[in-house]
C-alpha cells in the first residue's frame, strides 16, 4: 500500500534526474532515459525497503541495486559507468541531512546538531560502502574472466 | 613514428578525459594503452585530479616527459563517452596521428547546450527536488524562479573566475535568503524543503561515488583530494545558508 502512495514522488524523482542529465551533458536520449530510470529505481527500492525499519539498511540496499544497474547500463550502452552512477545515486544524497545539521548548528541546538551530523555521515558511509561492494565485485569478475582467457590461451 | 607528437596527442586525450570528470584509473589506463599500441610499452603515467605526468623512452633511450595541469573539472558525460570510443578505436586500428588529431578536434568542437536550456533545467531541478523532499506545489513553483536566479548568479560569478568555494557560499546564501523571505511573506509553506531542493544544484560537487571508486582503484591520493574537495563544497553550502538564515531571522522573528 505504502508504495502506491509514493508514486507521485517517483515521478518527481524521474523528472529531477532527467533534468540533471542536461547539466551533466548527456546528449543521447537513450542514455538520459536510462540514467533517469536509475535515479527513480534508487528511490523505489529505498521505499520498498521501508519495512526493515532502519534507514541505513534502506540506503545500503538501494545503493547496491542502483550501482549494479549502473554497471549493467554501462555494459549495454558501452558508455562510462560514472554518469549513470552519479545520476542514479542523486536522490539518495543526504541533502536534507546536511541542511538540518546546519540548521541545528545555527539555532544553537547542540544535541540535535551532533545527532543529525553523525547520522548524515553514517548515510554517506552507507552510500560509499554500497558503491564499493558493487564495483569491487565487478572488478573481481572482470579479473577472473581475464585470468580464464589467459589460461585457455596458454593451453592451446 | 614521431614520439614527441605521439606523446602530445595521448596526453591531450588524457587531459580532456580528466577535465570531463573521468575516473583516474580510466585516464591512466587509456594513455598507457594508446602508447602501448604504438610501441611504447615502458610508458609511465601518473595522474591526480589536478595534474597528469607522462614519460616515454624514445629509440635512443632518451626520456620524454609531458606534464599537463588541470584547473577545473566538471562532469561532461558525452565527452567522456566519445573520448573513450576514440581510445578504443586508436588501440585497435592504430590510425595515423593526423587522423587522431582530426577526430579529437571534432569531439572538442561539439557544441554544448545553450544558455537557455541550462537555465531551464537548473530551474526544473530545483522545482522537482522541492516536490521530492515534500514541498507543496506553490513551494515548487517559487523554487523554479529561485533556481533561475541561482543559475544567473553562478553564471556571473563564473565569468569573474571566482573559486568554487566562494560560488557555493554566495549561491546558497541567495537561495536560503530568498526561500526564507517568500515564506515570511506567506507565499510559500516549507522554506526548508525549498532550500534543500534548490541546493541540490550545488551538491553534485560532493562526488562520494567517484571518491570511493578512486580509492578502490588504488589512487588514494586522488581519493583524498576529492574528499577534501567535497568537504569544502558541503562546508561552503552550509556556511552560506547558515549566514543567510540567521541574519534573516533577525528581521523576521518567529520563522
Amino acid at each position: 500500500m505504502w508504495m502506491i502512495e509514493e508514486i507521485p514522488v517517483f515521478i518527481y524523482t524521474f523528472l529531477a534526474c532527467f533534468s540533471f542529465c542536461f547539466i551533466f551533458k548527456f546528449h543521447k536520449l537513450s542514455h538520459m532515459i536510462a540514467a533517469a530510470t536509475g535515479g527513480m529505481l534508487s528511490w523505489v527500492f529505498y521505499v520498498a525497503c521501508a519495512p526493515t525499519g532502519n534507514d541505513l539498511t534502506q540506503y545500503l540496499i538501494s545503493t547496491i541495486i542502483v550501482s549494479s544497474y549502473a554497471e549493467i547500463m554501462a555494459r549495454v550502452f558501452k558508455a562510462p559507468v560514472t554518469g549513470f552512477l552519479t545520476i542514479g545515486i542523486l536522490p539518495l544524497v543526504p541533502g536534507g541531512g546536511i541542511y538540518y545539521t546546519m540548521e541545528y548548528c545555527v539555532s544553537g541546538d547542540t544535541d540535535m546538531f551532533i545527532e543529525t551530523g553523525i547520522h548524515t555521515i553514517a548515510i554517506a558511509g552507507a552510500l560509499a560502502v554500497g558503491v564499493l561492494v558493487v564495483s569491487s565485485l565487478v572488478r573481481l569478475v572482470h579479473m577472473m574472466r581475464l585470468n580464464l582467457k589467459q589460461r585457455i590461451k596458454s593451453k592451446t | 613514428m614521431n614520439e614527441n607528437q605521439l606523446l602530445e596527442i595521448t596526453t591531450e586525450i588524457g587531459w580532456k578525459l580528466l577535465e570531463s570528470g573521468a575516473e583516474i584509473y580510466r585516464v591512466e589506463e587509456s594513455i598507457s594503452r594508446m602508447l602501448e599500441a604504438y610501441g611504447c610499452p615502458k610508458a609511465e603515467v601518473f595522474s591526480i585530479p589536478s595534474c597528469i605526468i607522462v614519460t616515454i623512452n624514445d629509440e635512443n633511450g632518451n626520456a620524454l616527459t609531458r606534464v599537463r595541469r588541470i584547473r577545473s573539472s566538471a562532469l561532461n558525460f558525452d565527452r567522456i563517452d566519445r573520448l573513450n570510443n576514440l581510445c578504443r578505436y586508436v588501440c585497435s586500428e592504430k590510425p595515423e596521428l593526423k587522423m587522431i588529431r582530426k577526430s579529437l578536434d571534432a569531439i572538442l568542437e561539439k557544441p554544448d547546450y545553450c544558455f537557455w536550456t541550462k537555465m531551464f533545467f537548473t530551474a526544473s531541478i530545483s522545482a522537482s527536488f522541492t516536490l521530492f523532499y515534500g514541498g507543496a506545489f506553490q513551494d515548487s513553483f517559487v523554487s523554479f524562479f529561485i533556481g533561475i536566479l541561482l543559475f544567473l548568479l553562478l553564471f556571473m560569478l563564473g565569468k569573474f573566475r571566482t573559486n568554487s568555494f566562494f560560488q557555493n557560499i554566495f549561491g546558497s546564501a541567495l537561495v536560503a535568503g530568498l526561500s526564507l523571505w517568500t515564506t515570511a511573506m506567506g507565499w510559500t509553506i516549507h522554506y526548508d524543503k525549498m532550500i534543500i531542493g534548490t541546493l541540490m544544484n550545488l551538491v553534485p560537487g560532493i562526488a562520494i561515488t567517484n571518491v570511493m571508486r578512486d580509492i578502490l582503484g588504488g589512487d588514494l591520493l586522488a581519493g583524498i583530494i576529492k574528499l577534501v574537495d567535497s568537504f569544502m563544497v558541503a562546508g561552503g553550502i552550509a556556511l552560506g545558508a547558515g549566514m543567510a538564515i540567521s541574519s534573516l531571522r533577525f528581521f523576521f522573528p518567529g520563522i
